[in-house]
């Protein structure tokens, strides 16, 4: 009776084999594995057996009956999934593009700029905004650049009246926010900045991030620590930063920040002047003249600011080299990022 | 600033190649640009000696002239030149040479059917002056074979240097040299300044005499005579070419040579025409005119600092100098002037005539109040050995009041603080003395007491020596860590994250983020049509501006928007969905600085959606620019947003096509078609749609809290309606009326379609109107809606004349 099972299921595998529709497959279930089928048949039969044949003969007759089963469902889902493939569902091509309203894309100074403050606010800067025309007090004289003072040459400035310019930095935020609150202060200032510049390299409006952070023993290994961390956070942990002396007004030391060419990793090329340094960013401990002109105590505070284009970030970023292309909105370019 | 090398090493004992000594200044404080190559053409120009002189066997003009090159090698070389002469050593140009201006190479050439290698050359085939006389001679016992750019030590290589405006100390090769001894250890060398004096002394000869002693706290003269003008030597030529600056004769040489190389700007005055054999300082009196050397006419103030003789002006002061009073060809007696000004008062008189020199800039940053008398002397000695001048005995020296050191004190400690560096007394000694700073004990342990010299005018306060000894230290060796300060970090403002909210709400609609320039055009208002009493008219004015189209501040973010869908349209790329969100300036009555305030605007044009497999093209339309409205509004949680057709349209906008958005009564902008004939001021020739929004009013509305509302227990139960009325009427009025419709179970009225055409009439449309029903305590049948559906489908028919669809 053995040998008869595993005939049965022989024969039932064979003609599943040849079977090329859901009717045949349906016709071959109920003949093999329905209440009247052969294998019910054939099961009805184990009291013939011995008692002690019994268990066995039961549990191969099950076994039998699973994997007949699972043949058939297995058939029959290879069945549907052929005729699917050969004649398609009607109004169904898979191939076609989805359907998906467009996208606009946030400007990439607005994405850069987001990215920058994103960094700073983990560290926990907040973030404050101040006037873009500013009064000659917060955009130069509070911060140590008096009448006269051969720094203001640095920067070309656009009057709009008597003591009344566009601000030439996002710095006059710095004096802005000492006058309102006391220290400390930990601040990051995004914003429009100008100066009376046009050629490839320049634009007489341009985005700045100015940062600001006050309090008692501040020093200058902690600007290197916080500056760093961005550096790292922004271009990758391996990038390699340098800090140089240089001359701000309103810091004392000034350092310039300069990182390892993100295009030739360093080994010099046009983008980097064949120095392998880029210059990213200007800092340095706020000068005491600045903490007199706000009222906080020299002697008492000590700190550090920072300011960085975020359009020199954006082009090192995405490898932009025309700087005039963030204000044509030319939607060919805006769409890139 | 160009620092020749040869010249710097000359000043200090340093064998560091080029890029390694810029590296060093520039990790100091002193940023090196680039090194600039010289007279790389030169590399193939080698010393030869003339052995032999022979006729050209086909030229009358040329003669062949056998040359030793060194090393036993003899060259046959074609010249015309007139003064060959066997003995003589001269440069020859070898095979490869690149010589001139634009690189010319020397190749193998029969000249006349007789071959030539190389080029024996004058000083202007090599670029070195423009003498084409003859062959270049040189010294008779110098080996052949030798490099001609090492022989004649020419600057081959020169540093670019940007100095930062406190250290006007390093504006010359000494001071580079100052901070590269300090920095490398080595020996500062000061070059030769004792003349031999072989006149009688200059007192009795001439008299300096200094009125203003505030503008002009020292003033030196010294005395050459026999002076011969002539050309100097190429060494000298080639160090001032070195720098930019253009040879002229032996004497102004000789005072531009100091000025680089010692950082005091001279003045050589034609000791004949200074009247009276004396000098006055005085400042100019109002109105004063003077011809300066370039020959323009310069009118003064009282605020102008001027060097006069006994009758007449004869220099601007530390800017430039007289006309009537230069160094001729002629010239035979030179005066010598070697003076401090005062930074400020040169400054301005330089700003105001807008006349900036290599004097002018560094009087202007502070010069050397100590080193006067020395560069006059080496200037003297420069005259004497390469004009033949004789040196009067003797300087005159009007300095009042010398100068004395500000005495600073430092505390170690606290500098050691402020860097967040170890530091120990000795060190800070060290660094500061290395810098020509003279120092001593404080009052206590911790302090010292630091005195800078004259030259280093930056030095004034404790927190300058910290610079100096950071930089001294290297910015590198400083220690990096993370502050220690508390983790509060307040949240972001609200306005800023209601514009960060309404950023992304815009993009997520498929419009693209503009930033156009905080500046306009003084026509955009007339551009927009903008009536006379328009508050946009009221700019703010650039004094300064680089270009008309930028000379005022921008009232309206919309001549800016359309300028930028006019480019891309320009560019083919019809489909313009741009938005701005940023300030604008409006001028303010009796206060400096303008309103400030953000808008936000939109510009629509082309198609919203390209024609795509599932849909037909969607050109733009008032629907979408009030959708793109609404669409903020439900981003930004604001209900109650209205839009209001009546009253006049703003000018630019199509009278027909437009609504105010309001929310609560108050007005938030508009939106709307932009006027045909505006549109084409701008250069767009197809419609545009345009939206213009008070953003700081709009997100001041927006509500800061929510609360949750419960999840409806209850199905909701649909009706729809579909009403023929008069196609003039607008369907929000029946929107409008249906939702005010009393009805306690009446939950929101939509409008799902607007069908025209058959089987309804012309002039007519259907309005598809979908009313929700729904209780809160129970389900609700249909018999029970019923009633109030039909009386509210009867009081729109009523009101509108409308009938039901069939």
């Amino acid at each position: 009776m053995r040998q008869e099972l595993l005939e049965l299921k022989d024969q039932a595998l064979a003609q599943l084999a040849t079977a090329t529709d859901e009717a045949a497959l349906t016709e071959l279930r109920t003949r093999f594995l329905g209440r009247k089928g052969l294998l019910t048949g054939l099961l009805r039969k184990t009291g013939t057996l011995p008692a002690e044949e019994r268990p066995a003969f039961g549990q191969l007759a099950n076994q039998v009956k699973q994997e007949l089963e699972a043949a058939l469902d297995g058939a029959s889902a290879d069945l549907v999934r052929q005729s699917r493939t050969k004649a398609g569902k009607p109004g169904v091509d898979v191939t076609l593009p989805g359907i998906r309203p467009r996208r606009g894309r946030l400007h990439p100074i607005t994405q850069t700029e987001r990215l920058i403050l994103e960094v700073f606010s983990r560290m926990g800067f907040s973030v404050v905004e101040t006037p873009e025309v500013e009064l000659d007090w917060y955009c130069f004289e509070a911060l140590n650049m008096p009448p006269d003072h051969p720094a203001r040459d640095m920067q070309d400035t656009f009057y709009l009246s008597d003591g009344v310019v566009l601000r030439t930095h996002t710095s006059s935020s710095q004096i802005r926010t000492m006058e309102k609150e006391p220290p400390p202060l930990r601040i990051v200032c995004p914003g429009k900045a100008f100066r009376r510049d046009s050629d490839a390299t320049h634009t007489p409006m341009f985005h700045q991030v100015e940062g600001l952070m006050v309090g008692e023993d501040i020093s200058f290994a902690d600007l290197k620590g916080v500056l760093i961390n961005f550096v790292h956070q922004i271009f990758g942990p391996e990038v390699p930063v340098r800090f140089r002396p240089s001359f701000f007004p309103f810091t004392e030391p000034s350092a310039e920040v300069d990182i390892g060419c993100v295009v030739c990793g360093g080994e010099g090329c046009r983008v980097c002047s064949h120095t392998g340094w880029l210059e990213i960013l200007g800092s340095g401990m706020v000068d005491p003249n600045v903490y007199k002109n706000v009222g906080y105590d020299p002697d008492k505070v000590t700190g550090f600011a920072f300011g960085m284009g975020i359009e020199r970030i954006a082009m090192l970023r995405w490898g932009i080299d025309d700087l005039r292309l963030f204000y044509d909105n030319d939607l060919r370019f805006l769409r890139q990022f | 600033m160009l620092v020749p090398l040869n010249w710097l090493r000359e000043m200090v004992d340093c064998d560091l190649a080029a890029s390694d000594l810029a590296d060093t200044l520039t990790n100091s404080g002193l940023e090196v640009d680039g090194v600039i190559e010289r007279h790389s053409g030169l590399d193939q120009v080698i010393t030869a000696k003339l052995v032999e002189v022979a006729p050209h066997p086909n030229a009358d003009r040329l003669r062949l002239a056998t040359v030793d090159c060194g090393g036993g090698r003899r060259e046959t070389v074609v010249c015309g030149a007139p003064n060959l002469e066997v003995g003589m050593v001269t440069p020859l140009a070898q095979l490869g040479a690149k010589l001139g201006e634009d690189g010319q190479e020397v190749t193998k050439v029969k000249i006349r059917g007789v071959q030539s290698c190389g080029m024996l050359s004058s000083e202007r085939d090599l670029g070195l002056s423009d003498d084409h006389g003859g062959l270049m001679v040189l010294d008779p016992g110098l080996e052949p074979g030798r490099k001609l750019a090492e022989v004649l030590e020419l600057e081959t290589q020169v540093l670019e240097i940007s100095i930062t405006p406190n250290r006007g100390d390093a504006l010359s090769i000494l001071g580079v040299a100052r901070d590269v001894a300090a920095l490398v250890g080595a020996e500062l060398k000061l070059p030769p300044c004792e003349p031999s004096e072989q006149q009688p002394g200059i007192e009795g000869q001439a008299q300096i005499e200094v009125l203003d002693a505030k503008a002009c706290p020292r003033y030196t003269g010294r005395l050459v005579k026999g002076v011969k003008i002539g050309p100097s030597p190429l060494w000298m030529r080639d160090r001032l070419m070195a720098c930019g600056i253009r040879p002229i004769s032996n004497v102004v040489d000789v005072t531009n040579y100091i000025l680089l190389e010692l950082g005091q700007p001279l003045h050589a005055f034609n000791f004949s025409e200074v009247g009276g054999a004396k000098i006055v300082v005085r400042m100019a009196s109002e109105g004063e005119k003077f011809v300066t050397l370039d020959g323009q006419e310069r009118t003064l103030t009282a605020n102008d600092l001027m060097i006069c003789d006994a009758e007449k002006a004869v220099g601007l002061a530390g800017v430039m100098g007289g006309l009537n009073s230069e160094v001729t060809d002629d010239t035979t007696e030179v005066l010598i002037e070697s003076a401090f000004f005062d930074p400020l008062t040169i400054r301005r008189t330089s700003k105001r005539l807008g006349l900036s020199t290599e004097a002018s800039y560094r009087f202007e940053r502070g010069i050397d109040l100590e080193g006067c008398a020395r560069a006059n002397s080496r200037a003297a000695l420069l005259m004497d050995q390469l004009a033949g001048g004789k040196v009067a005995a003797g300087t005159i020296d009007v300095y009042p009041v010398p100068y004395q050191a500000p005495r600073i004190p430092l505390s170690i400690s606290r500098t050691a603080r402020y860097l967040g560096l170890p530091l120990t007394k000795e060190m800070v000694v060290g660094q500061l003395e290395r810098l020509g700073l003279t120092v001593s004990d404080g009052p206590d342990d911790d302090s010292i007491v630091a005195e800078p010299p004259a030259l280093r005018t930056d030095l004034e306060r404790p927190v300058d020596l910290t610079e100096e000894v950071a930089r001294m230290v290297g910015y590198n060796n400083i220690p990096a860590r993370l502050p220690q300060a508390g983790i509060g970090a307040p949240a972001r403002p609200w306005p800023q994250r209601v514009r960060a909210l309404a950023r992304d709400a815009m993009a997520a609609q498929g419009l693209d983020e503009a930033i156009n320039y905080s500046f306009e055009h003084p026509k955009a208002a007339d551009r927009l049509a903008l009536g006379a009493e328009d508050y946009r008219r009221r700019t703010v004015k650039l004094i300064n501006p680089l270009s008309e189209e930028q000379s005022e501040l921008r009232t309206s973010l919309l001549p800016g928007l359309l300028a930028s869908a006019a480019r891309n349209l320009a560019h083919r790329v019809m489909d313009v969905g741009l938005f701005e969100i940023g300030r604008v300036f409006v001028a303010q009555e009796g206060q400096p600085l303008p309103e400030e305030s953000f808008r936000l605007g939109v510009v629509l044009s082309g198609l919203m959606a390209p024609a795509s497999w599932w849909a037909g093209e969607r050109p733009v339309s008032l629907s979408h620019v009030k959708g793109v409205a609404q669409y903020l509004a439900e981003a930004l949680d604001l209900t109650g947003m209205a839009f209001e057709t009546g009253g006049e349209a703003p000018p630019y906008l199509d009278q027909a096509e437009w609504c105010q958005v309001t929310m609560n009564g108050e007005v938030l902008g508009e939106l709307g078609r932009l006027d045909n004939r505006v549109a084409r001021g701008f250069d767009l020739d197809r419609p545009v749609y345009v939206l213009d929004m008070h953003f700081d009013r709009l997100a001041d509305l927006v509500p800061r809290e929510k609360v949750y509302s419960h999840l409806p227990r209850y199905p909701e139960l649909v009706r729809d309606v579909a009403l023929v009325v008069a196609e003039a009427l607008p369907a929000g009025e029946m929107l409008a009326q249906a939702r005010a419709f009393s009805d306690p179970w009446l939950q929101s009225v939509e409008i799902f379609d607007v069908y025209r055409g058959k089987p309804l009439d012309k002039g007519q449309k259907s309005l598809g109107l979908r009313f929700t029903y729904r209780a809160e305590d129970r389900t609700l049948t249909e018999e029970e809606v019923t009633p109030g559906y039909q009386a509210l489908v009867d009081e729109l028919m009523k009101s509108f004349g409308a009938t039901l669809r069939a």
